[in-house]
């Protein structure tokens, strides 16, 4: 503030005693989006004359006439030097483009209970811009974030509208624990459940989804202990940030921005027609030694005569049904988001409302989101302040079946390409004339007639109270709740599968709604002080208490409803037939905590973090945790020998050392437990109780240590600004939700158990490559390259854990997420079968699951995303690479595409089989019979190395061409921007599969973990075209 | 300053009071393991738990898969984790056999939960602790029995009987336990019905009593060659005079259209199903589910060799009754014949007509009273023929004997999981027999443990198939 006092004060001071000069340059101020940028100072270094910049960015600067240097500098971009020379009288025009000061000095970072410069931030912290995530439409707004830091993965969800991509941040850390980073909103622990909705329709509830892009301010990912250290026992899988935007300037400022656009799939299965099928299919049973036609599902039986077996043969040719057709279309999305920032005298206020309806490609799928947002702070008096932010969310996913629950996943498999849609003969004991087979609904009647839908609300709001007393020393109490109230709807008319009258709309529905309450309060104070001028120090310690309930039925199903009812009023006169209760999850923390930074002549820099985390998922015996970390930076630039440097001109090496933890686990996991005697059970009509779990009362936290060091700096003026790091995460008493031998008679149990290491190097590096008056390119561009390692998992077996579709275990010596199942060596030329290597390397003809071995890991060892921003005058183009490589995946859904012929239709990938001896194919030779592949008879899902695949891709996730109108200074409207994008237009990858990078439907947070690459009919990813419209007034 | 010292020291042991009291979160809608099983009604409560477990497994689900085994039954219609038992071929993955494994151990589970408390619980007095313990020890062997007989090759595969039996779970705890001998499961079986005999009373309503576990000895003693025991523990059950034969063929059936009570009479020990009002507790699903004609989705019938066995004397009345011809399929209609006579059944677990018969192979084995034996089996024919119809000859030798007794064992025990007892017990005697084209002891007729047995480094599993 006093700088910019300062510099109004030389402005007018320069103004006013040149007021008589004739030659004058003026132009306009722009920042990195091409807004308008108010404020800025455009003052001759000589004289040091000059002006600021007016609301709508415009100065006109009047000077002697001659050669003079220019200096534009405003606060968090770079400060800029122009040569102007003038002749008499002569006006000129000099627009200036802003380029942000990303490394350095002045930036603020939110570090958690506070915020730092960024040189004095000794701690690893990437920090993400809010306008970069609204940039394309994602699903839900950590989609976004892909790409944009090191170290931070972001495996994007399904084509679902709504589903949640899952995110590591340096690595996986854990087994059985959640795997996610914490996420915390404007200072609140946010509920984080991505199984409040179980795995229903094959998709996971994801509690981001609700949160509104358009209201975040900036984002910032900690990832080492010196940075998440603060947030103790939870931060071992990184913490992120999320501020959302407050009011700033003074008087009124109102954004809007509307979003049109259309989805796609990024690609789509090539599934057989009949004839291939068909052929396929008798060629099995012509090796098999089948005479005649082949039987086929639904139309004939191998046991029945080679002439019926021949008619149903040729009934089926007749029909070729694209069952991917039925069920993949094009999903339209709009946005509508108004942002307004009033400033008054002591107080303002940021509101923002939006809608945003986003359809997916799948028929009949979106997720739409309504949200509002109220942020004031106001001052009383010189020494309080209040802050309030409040938002809420209304989200309506209407969920389509996908994956193994139907859809696109039945299109994928049980639907064969000669089943009609609408049956020509219409099963009699059907009210509708859709065609229905065994195992199987026909995706299409499912989809006209079912409504499964998803609506939650959610309201965030929380409130602090900042006293300070005396100067630098502010004491401030906080309070925050976030309420999630979210319930899963389906209904079911009964005309869907009984003989039931058309017009009957009566059927049943089932709800199951979930609730959880979360609130918190911290009270914090931090202190600081300066002595000797040289040694500043800043005090914070505060203490926190968290609780969060959930409550949730399992089901709640009612008979004779008229129609979907979205009510939560469950005393609805409808029959209630059947009622399931879940146990409420309820956990508590309290903390206390505390932060000393100390710096020498703001050059040398130490950090020291202490936190102490009691909490109630934890034994008597470990109730309490302790997680200190130590950090240190010493910016080298400001020392003799860099002082002046033209090259160097920031340097900064840091380092730090500390230990955080991970207690994502269910909050009874520590307890032994016995039913209640109202459990439902008796014998001879006399009450039961019975053990459920043995306790395990020195249940404690798992913990990672680590170290980070780095070096940041900036080139040529900071021309080029990059961070280099390297870092270590050593993992113990990683929680494994052990699968139990079930001869204990209960299933599971929660043990401190696991060794894990993550160690990885990580670079980036933003680079300004070109500035002109009329061109400028920037680039910006990361790379993480991580290594995990299972070191340990005590005296289990590989069994211990699982995830996946029964293919990923975890193995000493590998990867957190490794796939455990029988190696594929070769077809046979002589015979087609396929051979097998057995552990000892042999091989063999046996396919035997006690020979299961490892054979490739999920997890990518290399991570990165490359950006580049060009403009041209008014046009500007973005277009973002992201990138992965290293990791395997397991193409579970291909074991039966393209394995044993069954009643699973095929892709015709599997054209490329074994015909006759001394052929050299790569899938085996066709058959009905899985034993013929030495598969246990009755189970063709076939579970080898042949379907694991390496999953290198590069990805252009989004190419974005913008417009920025020259609009008249009289006009209001101080920026209007059109933009067209495209996101995810092609991906580069040796995949044969539909999409090498997958974040399936999962089971509950290990499996999130342990499989991260196995796709299982999983829906591809979108890809979308936009156009966006942008004002600002 | 003192004050201010005090005060602050209260503060503080207030919070430390109030932090621990915060952090004490127990789960709702549970009880906690301390507040569980401290009195004798508790026990009685944890106790009926292990029959209800029991009852959940023993509906048919257990026997079907012993059943499967043996050769009385043809493929499963589609279900391919029961055609994979049936094919001998069960992998580590199927979730059928593993949660029928895991409901078995699950009761030893709770009455090892059961025995460790009971000498804590106060209220308990000296005949209910004996009583509660010896139920303990039944359910306990019954329950490790019945795995032994289908996840192990039988007493006599090997001489000493050193090949792997199963897991013996004594105490609940998670850690993983490898199998043991069949030597040993033998003696530990044996000794769980030693105990329960010893401590069980005569008569106790529907939960096992002393001859339940004097039946069971006979059973397990006569797997195991012991001929002599076998006989006498039988004796020991006829000869109560407890239990008489149900006159009727009904064994399922003993509900009247009212579904009013009416035990079998011949029930020593049994899975009861009940309707009390509009509560009904169905035991019966197992059997009602997989085996009624016509039912979508039953997967179970007869095998023509049995069909053609039977066919061969159509006077039997087990065959007019138990047996429809139709669509191809040999159905059974031991459960009857639609929804309505098939709705709540008790399934008998131990019962008369198999002690007598096992009675009458230990007498023949043995050569104590071979009249005593023809007696017994005629007394069998007698309810599947007109009365004195179809009488085994008088003077029989034992061979002919013993081969009479299995005949009318395999007849009588259709669906009840226990003729693959008596395949096993034959063919580790020495004698060939041959289940569908496959010798009684190839490997998979132990069938795989699941997978997650694995967990402990020091499990061996059988083998994944190997018969055909």
């Amino acid at each position: 503030m006093k700088r910019f006092y300062n510099a109004f004060l030389v402005v007018l001071f320069i103004s006013l005693a040149s007021a008589s000069l004739a030659q004058t340059v003026s132009g306009k101020v722009l920042d990195e989006n091409k807004l308008p940028t108010p404020g800025v100072v455009v003052k001759d270094v000589k004289t040091g004359a000059g002006v600021v910049t007016d609301i709508n960015g415009t100065y006109s600067l009047k000077l002697t006439a001659g050669v003079h240097k220019i200096e534009i500098s405003f606060i968090g971009y770079q400060t800029i030097i122009k040569d102007v020379t003038l002749s008499d009288g002569q006006t000129t025009t000099l627009d200036i483009s802003l380029l942000p000061d990303e490394a350095l000095t002045d930036e603020v970072i939110v570090v958690g209970y506070g915020v730092q410069r960024k040189r004095e931030v000794t701690g690893s912290i990437s920090k993400i811009d809010g306008k970069e995530l609204t940039k394309m439409p994602v699903p839900s707004f950590e989609a976004a974030l892909q790409g944009q830091a090191a170290g931070v993965q972001v495996t994007q969800g399904s084509g679902l509208a709504g589903s949640a991509s899952t995110i590591r941040i340096r690595g996986i850390a854990s087994v059985s624990a959640g795997g996610d980073p914490l996420y915390v909103v404007d200072g609140i622990p946010i509920t984080q459940g991505y199984f409040l909705n179980g795995n229903r329709g094959a998709m996971n509830n994801n509690p981001l989804a609700t949160i509104n892009p358009n209201d975040i301010e900036s984002i910032e990912v900690l990832k080492d202990a010196a940075a998440t250290g603060i947030y103790g026992s939870r931060g071992a899988n990184g913490v992120i940030l999320i501020t959302t935007k407050r009011g700033k300037t003074k008087g009124l400022k109102v954004d809007f921005t509307t979003r049109l656009g259309i989805a796609q799939a990024a690609s789509l299965p090539n599934m057989m027609n009949t004839d291939q099928y068909l052929a396929m299919r008798q060629e099995a049973w012509e090796n098999d030694g089948g005479t005649g036609y082949v039987w086929l599902p639904e139309r004939s039986k191998a046991t029945e005569s080679a002439a019926v077996r021949e008619a149903a043969f040729m009934e089926a040719k007749k029909t070729n049904t694209d069952w991917v057709k039925e069920t993949v279309g094009t999903g339209l999305k709009q946005t509508y988001s108004l942002g307004m920032s009033y400033g008054f005298k002591k107080s303002n206020l940021y509101a923002g409302l939006t809608y945003d309806d986003n359809g997916s490609y799948l028929i009949g799928n979106s997720y739409r989101r309504t949200s509002a947002r109220l942020n004031y702070d106001a001052s009383i008096g010189d020494k309080i302040k209040i802050m309030t932010s409040t938002s809420y969310s209304n989200g309506q996913n209407r969920r389509v079946d996908a994956a193994w629950s139907g859809g696109l996943g039945l299109a994928m498999s049980t639907a064969l390409p000669y089943f009609p849609v609408k049956a020509e003969v219409p099963d009699s004991t059907l009210s509708h004339d859709y065609y229905f087979w065994n195992g199987g609904t026909n995706p299409s009647a499912k989809l006209a007639n079912i409504t499964m839908r998803t609506i939650e609300n959610r309201l965030i709001t929380s409130g602090s109270v900042i006293y300070t007393p005396i100067k630098n020393l502010n004491i401030k109490a906080s309070g925050a709740i976030d309420h999630m109230d979210f319930a899963d709807f389906y209904y079911e008319p009964y005309r869907f599968y009984l003989n039931t009258p058309n017009d009957v709309t009566a059927g049943k529905s089932e709800t199951r709604p979930s609730k959880t309450l979360n609130w918190n309060s911290s009270f914090t104070a931090d202190y600081n002080f300066t002595r000797s001028e040289n040694h500043n120090f800043t005090f914070l310690a505060g203490a926190e208490v968290q609780k969060q309930v959930t409550k949730r039925k399992d089901r709640i199903a009612y008979t004779n409803v008229a129609g979907p009812s979205y009510s939560r009023d469950y005393e609805t006169p409808n029959t209630l037939v059947q009622e399931f209760s879940a146990n409420p999850d309820v956990w508590t923390f309290v903390s206390t905590f505390a932060r000393v930074n100390y710096n020498f002549k703001q050059k040398y820099f130490v950090q020291a973090v202490s936190r102490l985390d009691g909490s109630s998922k934890f034994g008597a015996n470990n109730k309490y945790g302790f997680f200190p970390s130590l950090s240190a930076g010493w910016i080298l630039s400001e020392e003799k020998f860099l002082k002046d440097n033209k090259t160097f001109s920031f340097l900064k090496l840091r380092m730090g050392v500390g230990r955080s933890g991970n207690s994502d686990i269910p909050g009874d996991s520590q307890y032994g437990t016995y039913s209640n005697t109202d459990n439902g059970n008796s014998y001879n009509n006399q009450l039961t109780t019975y053990p459920l779990k043995l306790a395990n009362p020195n249940l404690r936290w798992e913990t990672t240590a680590t170290i980070d060091i780095a070096l940041e700096g900036g080139l040529w003026n900071d021309r080029i600004t990059y961070t280099l790091s390297a870092y270590q995460k050593n993992t113990k008493d990683a929680l494994m939700d052990v699968s139990l031998p079930p001869s204990t008679g209960f299933p599971s149990y929660w043990d401190n158990v696991a060794k894990i290491r993550n160690r990885g190097i990580e670079f980036e590096f933003t680079s300004y490559n070109v500035v002109k008056k009329n061109f400028e390119w920037s680039s910006k561009f990361n790379i993480s390259i991580n290594k995990n390692v299972l070191l340990d998992i005590g005296d289990y077996t590989p069994d211990a854990v699982k995830g996946g579709t029964n293919d990923s275990r975890v193995i000493p010596g590998q990867a957190v997420g490794s796939f455990f199942m029988m190696k594929f060596s070769h077809v046979d030329p002589a015979t087609g079968r396929p051979v097998y290597i057995d552990r000892n390397g042999n091989e063999t003809f046996d396919y035997e699951n006690g020979q299961r071995q490892f054979v490739g890991s999920g997890i990518p060892k290399v991570i990165g995303g490359l950006t580049n921003t060009l403009r041209y005058k008014n046009f500007d183009l973005q277009f973002l690479f992201t990138y992965s490589f290293g990791s395997k995946i397991f193409d579970s859904s291909g074991k039966r595409q393209m394995g044993v012929v069954t009643d699973w239709n095929m892709r015709t990938d599997a054209f490329d089989r074994w015909r006759q001896p001394g052929d050299e194919a790569t899938l085996p030779r066709k058959t009905l019979d899985e034993t013929n592949y030495d598969l246990p008879s009755g189970f063709p899902w076939w579970n080898t190395s042949l379907f694991v695949y390496k999953a290198d891709y590069v990805r252009l996730r989004n190419l974005t061409l913008g417009y920025m109108f020259n609009l008249k200074k009289t006009s209001k409207i101080t920026n209007l921007k059109v933009a067209f994008n495209v996101s995810n237009l092609f991906v580069i990858t040796n995949f044969p599969g539909l999409d090498p990078e997958v974040a399936r439907d999962f089971e509950n947070a290990q499996d999130r973990n342990l499989s991260p690459n196995v796709t299982y009919l999983t829906p591809p990813q979108e890809r979308s075209y936009n156009i966006t419209l942008n004002a600002s007034f | 300053m003192k004050k201010y010292a005090y005060i602050i020291f209260v503060l503080t042991l207030t919070g430390m009071v109030s932090c621990k009291k915060w952090l004490e979160v127990p789960p709702e809608d549970v009880v906690l393991a301390e507040d569980a099983l401290n009195t004798a009604q508790d026990a009685q409560r944890v106790l009926n738990s292990c029959y209800d477990a029991l009852g959940n497994t023993f509906d048919g689900d257990v026997q079907n898969l012993a059943e499967l085994l043996s050769d009385n039954l043809t493929e499963p219609l589609n279900n391919l984790e029961l055609q994979a038992v049936y094919g001998r071929d069960v992998n580590i993955f199927n979730t059928t056999i593993t949660k029928i494994y895991t409901d078995l151990y699950q009761v030893v589970f709770r009455a090892n939960t059961l025995l460790a408390r009971l000498e804590s619980i106060s209220d308990l007095s000296a005949s209910e602790k004996t009583r509660i313990e010896g139920e303990c020890h039944f359910l306990r062997g019954f329950c490790h029995w019945w795995v032994l007989k289908i996840w192990a090759q039988p007493y006599g595969y090997t001489a000493d009987n050193s090949h792997l039996g199963i897991v013996i779970r004594e105490e609940a705890s998670n850690l993983p336990i490898p199998r043991s001998t069949v030597a040993q499961c033998y003696t530990f079986i044996l000794n769980e019905f030693n105990l329960a005999h010893d401590g069980l009373p005569e008569s106790n309503d529907v939960y096992a009593n002393k001859y339940a576990a004097a039946g069971m000895l006979s059973m397990v003693n006569f797997q195991k060659f012991d001929y002599n025991n076998a006989r006498l523990f039988a004796e020991e059950v006829i000869n109560s005079d407890l239990y008489s034969l149900e006159p009727s063929l009904d064994i399922f059936h003993s509900r009247d259209t009212n579904y009013q009570f009416s035990p079998n009479p011949e029930s020593i020990f049994y899975i009861e199903s009940l309707r009390v009002g509009n509560f009904s507790d169905y035991r019966n699903e197992g059997f009602r589910d997989q085996y009624r004609p016509g039912a979508a989705g039953a997967q179970l019938s007869f095998s023509p060799e049995l069909y053609n066995m039977m066919a061969l004397d159509q006077s039997d009345q087990r065959f007019q009754e138990w047996f429809l011809s139709a669509n191809g399929q040999y159905q059974s209609l031991r459960f009857g014949v639609n929804a309505e006579n098939t709705f709540l059944f008790d399934v008998p677990l131990i019962r008369l007509t198999v002690l007598k018969l096992i009675h009458a192979e230990a007498v023949a084995q043995t050569g104590v009273n071979l009249q005593m034996a023809i007696d017994e089996i005629n007394e069998i024919r007698d309810r599947a023929f007109a009365v004195g119809t179809n009488h085994i000859p008088s003077g029989s030798t034992a061979d002919q004997i013993i081969d009479f007794a299995r005949m009318e064992f395999r007849k009588e025990t259709l669906c009840e999981g226990l003729w693959i007892d008596q395949i096993r017990r034959i063919g580790a005697s020495g004698e060939t027999y041959d289940v569908r084209g496959a010798p009684w002891n190839c490997p998979g007729m132990a069938i795989s443990f699941p997978n997650t047995e694995y967990t402990g480094a020091d499990f061996i599993n059988n083998p994944e198939g190997g018969c055909n």
